[in-house]
């Protein structure tokens, strides 16, 4: 194990943590919020830490890092960055110590669960922070990591190999700056649009930015303790569906519908299974909605049609409180639960790719048992999309 | 095909002329002698050609008959025709849920029956399936694990027949001790026989709608957890212990994952039991042994109202129901087998994570498992999983019980324990719900009994095909 290689790499994440927290601190600044010292220690603690850490470690351009160095870099950057940055909470007095690391490793997992207990006397920078982790972890941080520090870009495959999610190769590796590149753009635009519609629908620019980074990040930190519901808009919710559905797909397939057209879409096995299971599972939950509770089918549509994207993209908003909801509804949503999103994109769960391999090989298992003798698809092989 | 399904039927009239005390049991004997006589009038030309195509059907076609005709008694004896159905379905599936109601008012001829159904679905295996071998070729492997569960094929192929008889003989002679013990402890003989026969098929049938726990007999419970844990055991592994000493069983990695997991679970329930004060000093532990075993082995016995107990100790319990017991028993559940080599491998796949080149093996009683038949079980694995979670969902849909309910019940009947969580921790409550809800507990029995593909493939296009075979197999 390359101890300093993973230091220095460390320190440096602490330092673009440092620079990431100056953005609630000019927030802060604009709204007068007294809050402003929380970001301004916690900058000086990542600040310190980092520079520790970049003093006793040291990279050569020539050290390649092995799969050792790539798991060590990704769980230190986790903890320790998860730590840092709950800093803030803890130092506005808004949580105490743990409460901070939970609330912190929240947002950058894109769990969206939260200690908080009422977001309305909360000061509007550490809202904003909040939602900013979500942002951030979304992507993953080795991806900003790549985007951010270019000479160590061909070693730190490992590290990504680590921390993206999901059981197709997209091909990103041979050339992964440019893709990383590619997708943290994509990302960023996907943000800006979301922004830009959820503004046009009505929303202020603070809301509109910070639920656009919830939205995007899967997460599900919302400013309100009643979540979506809040802005009773059926817009809105239509808007955050579309994205929390787009963030459920894989990036690095719309990084191909970039380059090479909308056709990509339609090639992609799991995106095609990932819109279906979503309709199939809307149409259920509707249809149980309207026959179990005395609710119009319209209003159950758009209340499972944005529970089912939320479920699904692990994205966590509310727009009707679903623990009321009929027991076959909130076992459907369990199952989500588990089946999660596509790979390659930032939701959780099992992911829909891993699903559906496993679903067509148990098919061809079946044949198997029927035909023992046939080779085709009795080993277990399948057809997947072609690239 | 038909030839197959004929095999099976003579054994089982004999079955049901040891019954033939009652008329509302002769017409279902008539019925089978008959239609078994007409079956087997062909000869069997197709000596030792059986592949798993007539395997696999034999076992679907013959469970779903042998089903059929059970129901007979219980609609005779004037219960609704669903309700027949499923207290025969749960009987030979050795599931154990109710749909008669109060028991007390059950005639005793057909709580016998009940009983005798759950010990012949136990001994299905062997009785009605097993007998076939000596008649097959080495396809009939297939059939062997596909009802046999897992890995133990292998070691029983020399002298098939011999050692069918041999176990046979060990369940007879199971039965008989377990009910003599039973009957010793203080048990009237009638229902020492009757639970005899439900704790060695792991079924788990009462007498009475209180169950064992009605007894307030420490030493029968004490003697029931012991049983039961005995009956979640590797028959053939009891049979091998029975003649070498009891040395095999710590050569078993199957055996000792199985002891070790009731141990653990048991401790914990305990621990979990003790901390909440649910009950006084020692019987934390009986109790809590005694409903560990009842999940572990699927038997499904309730020692007392445990659906009481704390949240950690139900979630114990939901958790054993999907493992079950091993592989060789009647036990249902994952088994023990297929979830100790699931979690050998996952634990490889780490290894591998960190030394991507490594080759390496897991390895089950010293015999390393080839790589096709782990995949196997994770595809098994797999297909279990969304089983459960399309049987959770059509439960909820058609009870509107809660959550918990719901996915116990579900994992209840996959693993054909019986008995679950909330409305369902009364194993009679079928008698009350809808017949699209005692429909659906059926299917999930059957499927969970036989193990999933063996029901599956009868659904498959060109499985009924009657060329295929021939030119396929040579």
């Amino acid at each position: 194990m390359n101890y300093k290689l993973v230091a220095f790499l460390l320190g440096k994440l602490c330092m673009t943590l440092a620079g990431a927290l100056c953005i609630p601190l000019l927030l802060s600044f604009a709204y007068g919020e007294s809050c402003w010292w929380a970001f301004v220690l916690s900058i000086v603690l990542s600040m310190v830490i980092g520079k520790g850490l970049d003093i006793y470690g040291e990279a050569d351009a020539k050290d390649t890092m092995t799969f050792r160095e790539g798991v060590a870099v990704t769980a230190g950057t986790w903890v320790l960055l998860t730590w840092l940055g709950g800093q803030p909470f803890y130092f506005a007095g808004v949580l105490d110590q743990v409460s901070s690391f939970f609330e912190s490793i929240s947002g950058f997992t894109t769990t969206g669960s939260t200690t908080i207990a009422s977001l309305a006397s909360c000061p509007k920078s550490i809202l904003f922070w909040r939602a900013f982790t979500h942002w951030m972890g979304g992507i993953g941080i080795v991806v900003w990591f790549i985007a951010l520090l270019p000479n160590l870009s061909g070693s730190i495959v490992h590290a990504y190999n680590a921390e993206v999610t999901g059981a197709v190769d997209d091909r990103v590796l041979p050339r992964i700056r440019e893709t990383t590149i590619a997708l943290v753009r994509i990302y960023i635009v996907f943000t800006v649009v979301e922004t830009a519609l959820l503004m046009f629908a009505g929303m202020n620019l603070f809301d509109a930015s910070t639920h656009s980074f919830s939205t995007i990040g899967t997460g599900g930190f919302s400013n309100y303790d009643d979540s979506v519901v809040h802005f009773h808009s059926v817009p809105i919710e239509g808007i955050i569906t579309l994205f929390m559905l787009i963030s459920g797909g894989n990036f690095a397939l719309y990084y191909a519908v970039w380059r090479k057209g909308l056709g990509e879409l339609w090639k992609d096995t799991e995106f095609k299974t990932f819109w279906a299971i979503v309709a199939v599972t809307t149409a259920l939950i509707t249809l149980n909605l309207f026959f179990k509770s005395d609710i119009s089918m319209w209003e159950s549509f758009r209340y499972s049609m944005f529970t089912v994207a939320s479920i699904i993209s692990t994205t966590g908003f509310a727009n009707s409180d679903f623990d009321l909801w009929p027991t076959f509804s909130k076992l459907i949503l369990i199952m989500l639960m588990f089946v999660g999103s596509c790979a390659g994109s930032t939701a959780g769960g099992i992911k829909v790719s891993r699903i559906c391999v496993l679903w067509r090989t148990s098919v061809a298992e079946i044949k198997h048992v029927l035909h023992p003798n046939v080779v085709a698809n009795g080993d277990g092989t399948i057809k997947w999309t072609p690239r | 095909m038909a030839f197959a399904a004929c095999m099976a039927i003579p054994l089982f009239m004999t079955i049901y002329i040891d019954k033939n005390r009652l008329a509302e049991f002769g017409i279902p004997i008539l019925i089978a002698l008959v239609w078994g006589l007409w079956l087997s009038r062909g000869k069997n030309p197709y000596r030792g050609r059986l592949t798993m195509r007539e395997g696999t059907a034999l076992i679907g076609v013959g469970f779903s008959v042998i089903c059929l005709l059970g129901t007979l008694p219980y609609y005779l004896a004037g219960f609704p025709f669903i309700d027949s159905l499923f207290e025969s379905v749960s009987g030979f599936t050795t599931t154990g849920a109710s749909a008669l109601g109060y028991l007390f008012l059950v005639p005793e001829e057909l709580l016998l029956w009940r009983s005798l159904s759950q010990w012949l679905g136990g001994l299905g295996v062997v009785l009605i399936f097993l007998t076939l071998i000596p008649q097959v070729g080495q396809h009939a492997t297939r059939l062997f694990t596909g009802e046999l569960h897992g890995e133990s094929a292998e070691r029983i192929m020399p002298r098939i027949v011999e050692t069918i008889h041999t176990i046979v003989g060990f369940y007879f002679a199971a039965t008989a001790g377990i009910a003599t013990c039973l009957f010793l402890a203080g048990m009237p003989a009638f229902e020492a026989v009757n639970y005899a026969m439900c704790i060695i098929s792991t079924g788990g049938f009462t007498m009475s709608n209180s169950g064992i726990g009605g007894y307030h007999s420490p030493l029968i419970n004490t003697m029931v957890f012991i049983f039961m844990f005995m009956s979640g055991s590797n028959y053939l592994l009891c049979y091998k212990a029975y003649r070498e000493g009891p040395k095999v069983l710590w050569r078993d990695s199957e055996y000792k994952s199985y002891v070790v997991m009731v141990l653990i679970f048991g401790f914990l329930v305990s621990f979990n039991l003790w901390w909440n004060n649910v009950y006084y000093s020692w019987r934390n532990i009986l109790h809590a042994f005694f409903q560990v075993a009842a999940f572990a082995s699927t038997t499904g016995m309730a020692v007392d109202y445990y659906n009481a107990w704390p949240e950690f100790s139900k979630y114990c319990l939901l958790l054993l129901m999907f493992v079950g017991g091993c592989s060789g028993s009647t036990a249902g559940g994952i088994k023990v087998s297929r979830i100790t080599i699931l979690l050998k491998d996952t634990w490889e796949e780490l290894k591998r994570t960190i030394h991507p080149k490594m080759i390496s093996s897991i390895k089950m009683s010293g015999v390393s498992v080839p790589t096709p038949m782990i995949d196997s079980i994770s595809r098994f694995f797999f297909t279990y999983i969304v089983l459960f979670f399309v049987s959770s969902c059509l439960f909820a849909l058609f009870t509107d019980f809660s959550l918990f309910a719901s996915i116990g019940a579900a994992a209840s009947c996959l693993a054909s324990v019986g008995a679950a969580f909330e409305q369902f921790a009364d194993v009679g409550v079928y008698k009350s719900l809808s017949t699209s809800t005692k429909c659906v507990a059926l299917i999930t029995m059957i499927l969970g009994r036989l193990e999933i593909y063996s029901i599956f493939v009868l659904f498959f296009s060109g499985f009924w095909d009657q060329e295929a075979g021939k030119f396929k197999y040579k």
